[in-house]
């Protein structure tokens, strides 16, 4: 195949997704396979992994390596893919109950390690899969059946986390328009180190109301600031449903301990030579 | 007033400028259409799942013909332009949040009249503000080929009876019943 004619639909797996009808994820899917279109991967140079959730099934629906593995442990087997095959471009993604909650130790230290992947957390403030409970970018005093009166739990500020944990690249888009998500993207795999996108992407199922926010993103309102505490401050006083890149950092990507562990690896090894 | 809907990078300007971006509009809107018959199929609404890919094939046909037109030389980076848009999404964007799983014919002619009628908006912009002879009478053509397609689907949409307000109710939703 010619390189230069690779198309977004090269890198769709031709399996028809599952999501509701008016998901917000459509929109990541399709803004994920213009990005590998835009920067002309080659489909067996990519790896997708995921945990679980209904963001996480995108693996099965790219036409690349995948990884659907465990609820919150999509993280730390993308960081390890990355340091075992460095030439991979690696996307781990979720949802926010997904990447936020039981996966939110491996979030922070993924920040704090620096590996050079993109993360996509798809937010739509509920557990989606599991039939609307609250997570941890639910609202407050958003009524759920478990939770009629709300959680009265103050939400959990990923961007904000991100950020102080020492992510390299921080951003967020809206999925209802996946070209300028598709552009992040591209912003985000090219930048070196640990690269967060926060997706606002509605799940019209269990928050119909999200259907409206395409008209209440302030797109680009975040723009790269000049430093952490510029980022942290601009993303706390920005209208809540702000688009843009926030954070572009220059710190080295972590890029595994080196010849050290590969001693360590060759001692255990020769261990079970006879 | 003709909205502004520019592409940002590149500017259209030259005749291959033109004939990427009306490719990627009128692909853009075939993927959209698409992926929502698909979404109806999968989720039995068969005759939402037919009407979708009707209308999706109409737009692929205009894609293919913009491509079969293009110089082999324009063809080959036609993806790893910038793909922002000026101001909101693709001129050919559907708004596919707007998609319900119980949604019916008339909501489906309408959600594709919505992105075919800013396609013909984008290129009527072009058709009256380029200074480049080629591109408009390209763009002329265009817009007279998205009007024909905007008038056979009003006239289709004339014959369907709006849905009951109540379309949506759905007497074993996918709620938690407590």
């Amino acid at each position: 195949m010619n390189e230069a004619m690779r198309k977004p639909n090269d890198f769709k797996s031709g399996v028809k997704p599952i999501w509701c009808p008016g998901c917000g994820d459509y929109g990541v899917l399709s803004a994920l396979t213009k990005a590998f279109a835009r920067l002309n991967c080659a489909p067996e140079k990519i790896a997708v992994v995921s945990g679980i959730g209904c963001a996480a099934r995108i693996p099965a629906y790219v036409n690349a390596y995948g990884l659907h593995g465990l609820h919150g442990r999509a993280l730390p087997a993308a960081a390890g893919l990355k340091l075992a095959r460095p030439e991979l471009t690696v996307i781990a993604a979720g949802g926010d109950g997904d990447i936020y909650s039981i996966g939110g130790n491996h979030f922070i230290h993924a920040c704090r390690r620096n590996v050079d992947m993109t993360l996509i957390v798809m937010d739509n403030r509920i557990y989606g899969m599991t039939k609307g409970q609250p997570s941890p970018t639910t609202e407050p005093d958003y009524p759920t059946h478990l939770y009629p009166a709300g959680t009265h739990v103050q939400p959990l500020d990923g961007m904000s986390l991100a950020l102080v944990a020492g992510a390299n690249f921080v951003a967020r888009a809206f999925t209802g328009d996946p070209n300028d998500l598709a552009e992040i993207i591209v912003e985000a795999i090219r930048h070196p180190g640990f690269s967060v996108i926060e997706v606002l992407s509605p799940c019209v199922t269990f928050r119909p109301e999200e259907r409206e926010w395409k008209h209440q993103i302030a797109r680009h309102a975040l723009t790269p600031a000049g430093s952490v505490a510029e980022a942290l401050a601009a993303v706390a006083s920005a209208p809540e449903l702000s688009t843009g890149i926030v954070w572009k950092g220059n710190r080295p990507p972590y890029t595994g301990p080196g010849d050290q562990a590969g001693k360590r690896v060759q001692d255990v090894l020769d261990s079970f030579v006879a | 007033m003709t909205r502004r809907i520019q592409k940002t990078v590149p500017d259209i300007e030259t005749l291959e400028d033109f004939h990427i971006a009306a490719y990627l509009v009128e692909d853009e809107c075939g993927e959209c259409l698409l992926s929502l018959a698909h979404q109806m199929e999968v989720h039995h609404n068969p005759l939402m799942a037919e009407l979708f890919e009707r209308l999706a094939d109409m737009r692929k046909r205009s894609a293919a013909e913009i491509f079969a037109a293009m110089e082999p030389e324009w063809r080959k980076n036609i993806y790893m332009r910038d793909l922002r848009w000026l101001g909101e999404s693709c001129p050919g964007a559907v708004d596919i949040l707007s998609a319900h799983y119980r949604m019916q014919p008339w909501h489906g002619y309408r959600l594709a009249l919505s992105a075919f009628d800013r396609i013909h908006d984008f290129y009527d912009e072009i058709a009256v503000e380029t200074e480049n002879d080629a591109v408009r009478r390209h763009a002329i053509d265009l817009r007279a080929r998205i009007a024909a397609d905007i008038r056979a689907l009003e006239e289709e949409l004339a014959t369907i009876p709006e849905p009951e307000a109540a379309w949506d109710h759905d007497d074993d939703p996918p709620m938690i019943q407590e």
